[in-house]
């Protein structure tokens, strides 16, 4: 072998884990286990007792320091060793800063050994990497952002209840008439009207009214 | 919150307070000048702020064809205290509201009485206009006598403005229709008295002779005192000018007996302005000085009726700046009762006004007998609820603090429970996996036992992740609660099941994490209730945060049940019902089978004290 192997350090604080992967890369040809970390105070200084560092597979939840701020820290001083997230959190908050503060990928602890595999070598390759439910997570919390950024009124959900409050209060129904037509209590119809006129964006009965007719509500 | 609703009672008040406006409207214009000054004038502040009363409630509600009968009796009124401008402005307010409801009638009727006010405000072209379509109304509908009394008006307003043969030709076509239709002596003499004065006026005054002397016997043969009057003074007025001195005088002398009997005090004026000319004309010095005196003591005693006229008025505006007092005082019925004793010369008119005063009377006191026994029924109600609400309050306080404890203990157990798996059994499992999929077994034949048990690992790490997020809401923590419950609702959506939908509106920031933690907490149990029972196609999760108040409320269009009949209210929804009893909060449940279930968190967000922070979250 002329290539020089991928060297590699783990961070976390669970001590069978670490062995597990140590075990697992112990007879690997590409990749070495060069350093193992328990405790989120001693990353800086093992990272700077160990030279030709490739990369860090990095747990989120350690003793002292979490993850989060150990990536922003490593990141900003030593801008060439990569960050691996191994974690259990498949969170997609966690993901979304991590890969923000400079992590390369983002792997979920239940991974097998080739994942762990690729994922290494692609990210010492200078790519990015997930896991396949990362990702999924990931393009969920896209999809909900762009829904909730979206005022549309079209876009609010309205419930079968509340439409049918709303097409009442169009008939100039009074509160205590749709709670007795609805068989709900008159407090009840008094709530679905102030979550209405929340959702809507107006202040009374009369803009419920008006926005409902505009926008063919009911 | 309250709609305003469209109320009988509000209607059956309205009218009351109408018949009552109208009756003392009725019984001033037609009460003797013998009611003192004062009174007089307090009612009739007391009629207009009765009329502008019922014009507020008139208009809550559409009648308009009320609001235009009370617009033409603020007019009338307004006609009554010489303010023509005023009365102008609701009369015509009224004819547009008459004409719209298509009420032609009393619409004709009131440009009359608009014609005769824009007469007397100079406004000669607006008063034209009005008597004329007026007119052609009338004759149209041949309804003979309003058409008399608006032609004879319109001819009046020409004379005014000096179009003496427009004038001439109005008085005439009004005697067309009293000599040919009408026949009615009086009509008649009076019409040919404004005839005559038209042709004194042009200088007819051979043609106005004639007629005058022609009018005069026939006022005679009539024997109406007023009219032998007129045509008397008429006559002397013609002789007059024809210099005719003696003859003038003769009549003049006539009229005045009559015009004495009649109390016309603006006809005795100009009659012995006239009468005095005369005798200085004829030297007759010894007439000169009674008829002078007799001059001015009319003059007096028409400026007197002024002035009192006019202090009148000055009354009127003073209480009108206490206007909200007269109406009180009124309702009172006291002032109505003091004006019923004064009454005593005139006992019809004490009669009508008793029986009006008695019902105000009894309706007022039906009114406030029932007010009082609603109100003693109130105060029984508030006290006896404050009294339960101050035990309440007790024994809440005390369950509060036990509730405190229960739930901080529960939050830290589930806390170490779900840190402990996360970071122990999650790590075990993970390694484990790791550890069998680097194994050379992997392409033994025994690999697809072993590719089974690696799934089987899968999911254990996966239902470890699941109920640890449950025990310990990380996302929570750090990113707050509208990211935690998106994240949460999400993975409900991820499992399968009914479609969650979440929305939050008006959201407000605070520092009250306990606050976050059980709203969390809540919607958890609340849309885990749902899931489990609901049999639900669709759950939508809204938070609601208004003013002082955060409202959560989750809906399901599931199959609902009957809350009060069956032991539905399990560990979860006891413990929703202790979180919010914790943040002094209410929640509730309604369902009915078929329908679905809505059940409401109502939380408020101000008022919330701060638990103390002694329980630690470790």
């Amino acid at each position: 072998m002329s290539l020089p192997k991928i060297q590699v350090m783990v961070v976390d604080d669970h001590k069978m884990f670490v062995e597990g992967v140590q075990a697992i890369f112990s007879d690997s040809s590409h990749i070495q286990v060069v350093k193992t970390v328990h405790d989120g105070n001693e990353v800086m200084k093992s990272i700077e007792n160990t030279p030709n560092l490739d990369i860090i597979l990095l747990d989120i939840n350690l003793p002292n320091i979490n993850g989060l701020e150990l990536t922003k820290l490593i990141s900003k001083k030593y801008p060439a060793i990569k960050i691996l997230i191994l974690s259990m959190y498949n969170n997609a908050e966690y993901i979304k800063e991590v890969l923000k503060e400079g992590a390369s990928g983002y792997v979920l602890k239940n991974t097998d050994h080739e994942e762990l595999l690729n994922a290494i070598q692609s990210v010492f390759a200078g790519n990015q990497f997930y896991s396949q439910s990362v990702t999924q997570t990931m393009m969920n919390s896209f999809a909900k952002k762009s829904q909730r950024n979206n005022t549309d009124i079209l876009q609010v959900k309205i419930s079968k209840r509340e439409k049918e409050i709303l097409s009442l209060i169009i008939k100039e129904h009074t509160a205590q008439e749709i709670a007795n037509m609805l068989f709900i209590s008159l407090h009840t119809v008094e709530t679905h009207r102030s979550n209405l006129m929340s959702k809507l964006g107006v202040r009374n009965s009369a803009g419920l009214v008006r926005v409902a007719l505009e926008n063919n509500l009911v | 919150m309250r709609d305003k609703t469209h109320n009988p009672l509000v209607d059956a008040r309205l009218h009351l307070l109408w018949i009552i406006a109208l009756s003392v409207f009725f019984f001033l214009s037609k009460s003797p000048i013998s009611i003192a000054q004062t009174d007089s004038t307090k009612v009739n502040t007391s009629v207009k702020n009765l009329l502008y009363h019922a014009l507020k409630e008139a208009s809550k509600t559409n009648n308009n064809e009320l609001i235009a009968e009370i617009y033409q009796r603020l007019g009338a009124y307004y006609e009554s205290e010489s303010r023509q401008d005023s009365a102008i402005n609701f009369y015509q307010k009224s004819t547009t509201l008459f004409k719209s409801l298509g009420k032609e009638l009393l619409y004709h009727d009131l440009l009359v009485r608009l014609g005769i006010l824009n007469d007397q405000v100079f406004n000669y072209k607006f008063a034209i206009s009005y008597l004329k379509e007026a007119t052609s109304y009338y004759k149209k509908n041949k309804m003979y006598l309003p058409y008399v009394k608006a032609m004879n008006q319109l001819g009046e307003v020409y004379s005014h403005i000096d179009d003496d043969v427009n004038a001439r030709q109005c008085f005439i076509a009004t005697l067309e229709v009293n000599n040919n239709i009408l026949k009615d002596t009086h009509l008649i003499i009076e019409n040919k008295i404004l005839i005559i004065q038209n042709d004194i006026k042009t200088d007819n005054l051979d043609r106005a002779l004639s007629l005058a002397m022609h009018n005069n016997k026939v006022a005679q043969r009539f024997g109406n005192e007023s009219m032998l009057a007129k045509t008397e003074y008429q006559l002397g007025v013609l002789y007059f000018k024809m210099q005719n001195l003696d003859k003038a005088k003769d009549y003049l002398e006539q009229a005045e007996p009559h015009f004495l009997k009649n109390e016309d005090y603006i006809s005795l004026q100009s009659l012995y302005k006239l009468l005095t000319q005369s005798y200085i004309e004829l030297g007759k010095k010894d007439s000169i000085k009674p008829t002078l005196d007799k001059y001015f003591a009319v003059v007096d005693k028409i400026k007197n009726t002024e002035i009192v006229k006019s202090s009148q008025e000055i009354a009127q505006k003073f209480d009108s700046e206490k206007k909200d007092e007269v109406i009180q005082q009124l309702e009172n019925e006291n002032e109505l009762k003091t004006i019923n004793s004064r009454q005593q010369k005139t006992i019809i008119y004490i009669l009508i006004f008793s029986f009006i005063a008695s019902i105000l009377v009894v309706y007022l006191i039906y009114n406030n007998y029932i007010n009082r026994l609603k109100t003693n029924q109130i105060i029984a109600q508030q006290q006896s609820e404050l009294r339960d609400k101050q035990l309440k309050q007790v024994e809440q306080e005390s369950q509060i603090k036990a509730m405190e404890s229960m739930l901080m203990g529960q939050e830290a157990e589930r806390n170490r429970i779900g840190k402990e798996l996360h970071d122990s059994l999650g790590a075990t499992l993970s390694t484990i996996k790791l550890q069998m999929s680097s194994s050379p077994g992997n392409d033994h034949p025994e690999g697809h036992s072993m590719k089974k048990a690696k799934e089987m690992i899968d999911e254990a790490c996966e239902e470890v992740r699941k109920i640890s997020r449950d025990m310990m809401p990380i996302t929570l923590t750090k990113y707050g609660l509208h990211t935690a419950l998106e994240e949460l609702i999400d993975k409900y959506n991820f499992e399968g099941g009914p479609n969650v939908i979440y929305q939050a509106f008006g959201i407000i920031q605070h520092d009250n994490k306990d606050l976050d933690l059980f709203t969390y907490r809540i919607i958890q149990e609340l849309v885990n209730n749902c899931i489990k029972h609901a049999q639900a196609q669709e759950i939508i999760v809204q938070i609601n945060y208004l003013e002082d108040l955060m409202i959560i409320t989750v809906e399901d269009d599931g199959n609902g049940f009957d809350f009060e009949n069956t032991q539905y209210q399990g560990m979860g929804l006891k413990n929703v019902e202790y979180r919010a009893q914790y943040l002094k909060g209410k929640f509730s449940v309604e369902s009915s089978p078929g329908v679905g279930t809505i059940m409401v968190v109502e939380i408020p967000i101000n008022k919330n004290h701060q638990p103390n922070q002694s329980s630690s979250f470790a």
